[in-house]
């Protein structure tokens, strides 16, 4: 969808690392590509500590903005509609920053048949922790400040109670929202 | 080749997601309100580039032909391929996948949008491209592959299916510098919207009809005398507008004729002759993806069904027809990878290979939708369940693009010639 190149870093020595290691990292690499603007998720799928992309912003000495739900481009600044409980903050910041935006925010567009058959000939660099001048004990198990210990299924959920109408399904709302002492 | 490439994968994913988020929501405005497919393609093209691929393709090709020219003067004229390519840049080689994976795509939901595309991008065209003169080909052609003009391809009549230049009654008389046409046309998909037509008539110099020589000419929508009709109601491919043309006394300069001559070789027969074979190709790809479909729905309604207390899955005469329906889908699969394959080594398939690779391919289809109305029961007679769309869909699919009978010909033929 229009990269013209991946980084992708591999180490075995980046087994059970934190947040703030996972910064570590992206801010070395970031570091070497010196870019305008840097965009990440505003939390991931497994850890959801949310907490990574401030740590970068961060390492990196740059400003942030979270929780974007657009975010446009002027000049050698960014301006950006921060979403709030109550609406949204109209926020800027020069670039280079980092930026997190929200999910659903922008979809993603589709890659050209072009595009397709040009992704395979675009570079993707395969680096080390190593390669990145990072000393391993900052990161993994190693450098992690807290330790995954179990791993436990969240209970299941209960399945609903099915209440059939029966002229008097009203009545039997209104029974189970004071049951809940929501009325 | 025994799989989809990697970046062919890339190209069906995407091409299905927007499928499904963009035309399978309006399925029913395409298949029972008659909202025209062109919107919805036009969308498909743009968005993954195939019109300005195309168009590129095209100018690379003339660019090619006329370095070609140049070192050999008159070899091209004879020799021109007329499958066109889509121009994917640096590291893009030429692969008929390209357009035969929205064709797959498209038909596992709605065939009948292939059936408008593939008549305006592939048929009318290639009608144009491969017989026409640069100045024809470059007024009308990149138009058409890009879909910023709609086509059709006017062959059939009223009287003539099959036997279609033998009992053609359509005519162009001279007249000055100029042709006047008559005649009517029926089924012609496109037909009620098109903004380019490609016009197949006889020229009328006082001879028998079957003396006559095959001309085509190129029309534009509105020309004085030229009717389109609304679209005819039909079995099935609902989402391609079909209708008849009337011609009355339509005045054509030379510059409409394709080619610019009367020679019989260049405009006529051997130009509608190679269009057959890739629209019979064309007719595999639309047949897998229906065969696809219908198998991924049956298989699921299978396990989901409940009859007798258990699913109908578990029944040895439903695993029977799941069994055959995989067995369709494996060959026509295998048939259409061999062409992809054979494309790319530079290979071209005759016309009976071609016939025959149509032939098994729209039976499969139409067997294999109608069984699965039949796994489905009283739900697969219901359109809410797609199989029932898929299954009228299929019929023609025996029919158009030369009848199973025809086919059947033209392999005989080539076998026996041997």
């Amino acid at each position: 969808m229009g990269a013209a190149k991946a980084v992708i870093v591999s180490d075995d020595a980046l087994r059970g690392t934190d947040a703030l290691g996972t910064a570590k990292v992206l801010a070395a690499v970031i570091k070497r590509e010196m870019p305008d603007l840097i965009l990440c998720a505003t939390e991931s799928s497994d850890g959801y500590t949310g907490t990574t992309p401030v740590q970068l912003a961060e390492l990196l000495g740059l400003p942030s903005i979270t929780f974007a739900k657009s975010v446009a481009v002027d000049g050698s600044s960014v301006k950006v509609e921060r979403q709030t409980e109550s609406g949204y903050d109209e926020v800027t910041a020069p670039t280079p920053c980092v930026v997190t935006v929200t999910a659903g925010v922008v979809e993603p567009r589709y890659p050209s048949f072009k595009g397709i058959m040009a992704a395979k000939g675009k570079p993707v660099d395969q680096l080390t922790v190593a390669d990145l001048g990072i000393d391993a004990g900052q990161v993994g198990s190693a450098g992690a400040g807290q330790e995954v210990v179990s791993v436990q299924p969240a209970e299941a959920r209960q399945g609903g109670e099915i209440v059939v109408d029966e002229g008097d399904g009203h009545e039997k709302i209104v029974a189970f929202l004071e049951q809940l002492k929501v009325i | 080749m025994f799989e989809w490439s990697e970046e062919h994968d890339m190209m069906r994913t995407a091409v299905r997601q927007f499928i499904e988020k963009e035309i399978v929501p309006e399925l029913d405005a395409f298949e029972h309100e008659g909202r025209p497919p062109y919107d919805a393609l036009r969308k498909m093209f743009s968005t993954f580039g195939i019109d300005a691929a195309a168009r590129a393709g095209f100018a690379k090709r003339i660019r090619r032909e006329a370095a070609a020219e140049e070192s050999a003067p008159g070899a091209t004229a004879n020799d021109r391929d007329d499958d066109l390519d889509l121009d994917l840049g640096e590291g893009g080689r030429s692969d008929p996948a390209m357009t035969l994976i929205p064709t797959i795509e498209l038909s596992r939901y709605c065939p009948g949008m292939v059936t408008a595309l593939g008549v305006s991008v592939g048929l009318t065209s290639a009608a144009i491209n491969a017989k026409g003169t640069l100045a024809q080909r470059q007024r009308w052609v990149p138009d058409l592959l890009s879909l910023t003009m709609i086509g059709a391809w006017a062959i059939t009549e009223p009287g003539s299916g099959s036997d279609a230049f033998g009992s053609m009654v359509s005519t162009a008389r001279r007249d000055g510098d100029e042709y006047v046409l008559n005649g009517s046309k029926t089924f012609i998909t496109n037909g009620p919207y098109a903004d380019t037509i490609v016009f197949i008539c006889k020229l009328d110099e006082g001879n028998r009809p079957a003396e006559r020589k095959v001309l085509s000419f190129v029309l534009d929508k509105g020309m004085p005398g030229l009717e389109q009709s609304k679209p005819l109601r039909k079995m099935g491919m609902h989402s391609s507008p079909t209708g008849e043309l009337f011609l009355t006394d339509v005045r054509a300069g030379r510059d409409r004729l394709i080619g610019e001559t009367e020679d019989v070789a260049a405009g006529g027969r051997e130009g509608a002759k190679a269009t057959f074979a890739q629209e019979r190709v064309g007719v595999a790809g639309m047949a897998l993806g229906i065969i696809e479909r219908c198998l991924e729905l049956s298989v699921e309604y299978a396990k989901e069904r409940v009859q007798f207390g258990r699913p109908i899955g578990d029944f040895q005469l439903i695993q029977d027809k799941l069994a055959r329906m995989e067995v369709a889908r494996l060959n026509v699969n295998n048939l259409v990878f061999r062409y992809i394959e054979m494309t790319q080594a530079g290979k071209h398939l005759s016309l009976a290979e071609a016939s025959a690779l149509k032939l098994y391919s729209a039976r499969a289809a139409s067997e294999v939708a109608m069984e699965a109305v039949q796994l489905f029961g009283g739900n697969g007679y219901m359109s809410e369940f797609r199989v029932e769309q898929l299954a009228r869909d299929a019929k023609v699919l025996q029919i158009y693009a030369g009848t199973d009978e025809i086919q059947i010909t033209h392999i005989a033929k080539d076998l026996l010639r041997r």
